[in-house]
C-alpha cells in the first residue's frame, strides 16, 4: 500500500524535473564557455609570442637596435641621461640608501661565511708575486727604520725605568749614610760631654 | 775658588734660601747637591754595564783564542806565553776602555746608559788621557780597602769617590739639569 508521504516526494519529483534539467544544461554551457575562452586565450597567447618573435627577428637581422643605439648617442642621450643623474644626486642617494641598509653587512657576512675567503688567501698564498712584495715591503726603509725604532724604544723604556730607580736609591742610599754617620758623631759628643775632661772654674781659664 | 765649585756654592745658597721662605728645613750640604751629582748605586750599575761589555769581549776573544790554540797542539811553553799575553791584553783593553771613554766624551757605554758623565773639574770638560788613567788607578785603589774609597762618595758633598779626588772630577747626570 502507497503512503501520502512517497506520493507527495514522488510528485515533488515530477514537478522539478524540468528545472533539474535545465541546471544541467546551463552547468554544461558556462564549462564549455570556459574552455572556450581558454582555448581563444592560449591561441592568442601564442599568436602575440609568435609577432613579438618574429619582430625581435626582424630587428636583430635588419640591426634596428645597433642604428638605435647609434642614433642615440649620436644625439647625447647617453650623456645627458648621465649628466641628469648626477645633476640630480640619484648617485649620491643610491650610494647613501647602499651603505646605510644592511644589504652591504648581509653581502659581506655572506661573503666571510662562505669558502671564498680562504680560497683567496690560499691563492695569494701560493702566489710568487705575493711574496716578492712582502720581501720588498720588509726590506723597505720605513719599515726597517720602525723596527729598529720599536727595538731601540723598547730599551730605552727598560733604561729609563732603571735610571728613574737608580736614582730613588740614590737619595735613599745617601740619607741612610748620613742618617748613620750623624747618629755616629751624636755619640761620638755625648761620650765626651759625659767624661767632661776640663771642670770650668768660674772667673778664671784653666789653660 | 773653581767655576764648578762656585756654581755649586750658588746652587746650594738658593736651595737654602728658598727652603727658608717655604718655612723647611734647611737642606744639608750633601742632600742640596744630590740632584745633579751621580750617586752611589747610578755608578754601581753603570759601572757593572762596562763591566758585562768588557769582560763579554774578553770572553769572547779569550774563547776563540782558546779554541784556535787547541787545534794547532803547541808546546806547553808556548800555551803558557799565549795565556801571559792574553791576560796581558785583557788588563790593556780594560785600562783602555775606560781610559779612551773618559778622555773622549767622558761617558763609558754604561755611563751612557745611565745617563751619567765624568768631567774635569777644572775645565768642565772631558778628561785627558793622563788624568783619566789617574782615574783608573784611582778606581782599583778605592776598591782595594773593602770599597772604602768608594762609599767615602757618601759623606761626600759632590758624591766623589777616591778616584774622583785623585783625578779632580765629578759625575753628574746628564739628564738633569745643573
Amino acid at each position: 500500500m502507497t503512503s501520502p508521504r512517497s506520493l507527495f516526494d514522488a510528485a515533488t519529483q515530477l514537478a522539478t524535473a524540468p528545472l533539474r534539467v535545465a541546471a544541467y544544461a546551463g552547468r554544461e554551457a558556462r564549462d564549455t564557455a570556459k574552455v572556450a575562452q581558454e582555448a581563444i586565450l592560449a591561441t592568442g597567447e601564442q599568436a602575440f609570442f609568435a609577432l613579438l618573435d618574429a619582430v625581435v627577428t626582424k630587428m636583430m637581422e635588419d640591426q634596428v637596435i645597433d642604428r638605435v643605439l647609434e642614433r642615440a648617442e649620436a644625439a647625447g642621450v647617453a650623456q645627458r641621461v648621465v649628466d641628469r643623474v648626477l645633476e640630480d644626486g640619484v648617485i649620491e642617494q643610491i650610494a647613501e640608501r647602499v651603505l646605510s641598509g644592511p644589504e652591504i653587512e648581509r653581502i659581506v657576512a655572506a661573503g666571510f661565511r662562505s669558502a671564498l675567503p680562504e680560497e683567496v688567501i690560499e691563492q695569494l698564498l701560493a702566489s710568487e708575486a705575493v711574496w716578492i712584495l712582502v720581501d720588498e715591503i720588509a726590506r723597505s726603509p720605513s719599515v726597517t727604520e720602525a723596527i729598529a725604532h720599536q727595538g731601540t724604544g723598547f730599551l730605552e723604556q727598560v733604561a729609563g725605568k732603571a735610571r728613574d730607580r737608580s736614582r730613588r736609591a740614590d737619595t735613599r742610599v745617601q740619607r741612610l749614610a748620613q742618617r748613620l754617620g750623624r747618629h755616629g758623631r751624636e755619640d761620638a759628643d755625648t761620650g765626651r760631654a759625659g767624661i767632661s775632661p776640663s771642670p770650668q772654674i768660674p772667673g778664671g781659664d784653666v789653660r | 775658588m773653581s767655576g764648578v765649585q762656585s756654581q755649586h756654592g750658588t746652587d746650594l745658597a738658593q736651595r737654602r734660601a728658598i727652603s727658608r721662605l717655604r718655612g723647611e728645613p734647611a737642606p744639608s750640604v750633601a742632600a742640596a747637591s744630590a740632584g745633579h751629582y751621580a750617586g752611589l748605586v747610578t755608578r754601581t750599575l753603570a759601572l757593572a754595564l762596562d763591566a758585562l761589555i768588557i769582560d763579554g769581549v774578553a770572553l769572547l776573544v779569550g774563547l776563540g783564542v782558546g779554541l784556535g790554540v787547541s787545534l794547532l797542539h803547541l808546546p806547553h811553553d808556548v800555551d803558557v806565553v799565549i795565556a801571559a799575553a792574553l791576560g796581558a791584553a785583557y788588563v790593556a783593553w780594560t785600562v783602555g776602555y775606560f781610559v779612551f771613554f773618559w778622555s773622549s766624551t767622558g761617558q763609558t757605554p754604561g755611563n751612557r746608559v745611565m745617563c751619567i758623565r765624568v768631567i774635569d773639574m777644572r775645565n768642565r770638560g772631558p778628561l785627558k788621557p793622563r788624568r783619566a788613567l789617574v782615574r783608573f788607578i784611582g778606581l782599583i785603589l778605592a776598591a782595594l780597602p773593602l770599597l772604602a774609597g768608594i762609599l767615602m762618595m757618601l759623606w761626600d758633598d759632590r758624591r766623589r769617590c777616591l778616584q774622583d779626588r785623585l783625578a779632580r772630577t765629578v759625575v753628574f747626570y746628564t739628564d738633569v739639569p745643573a
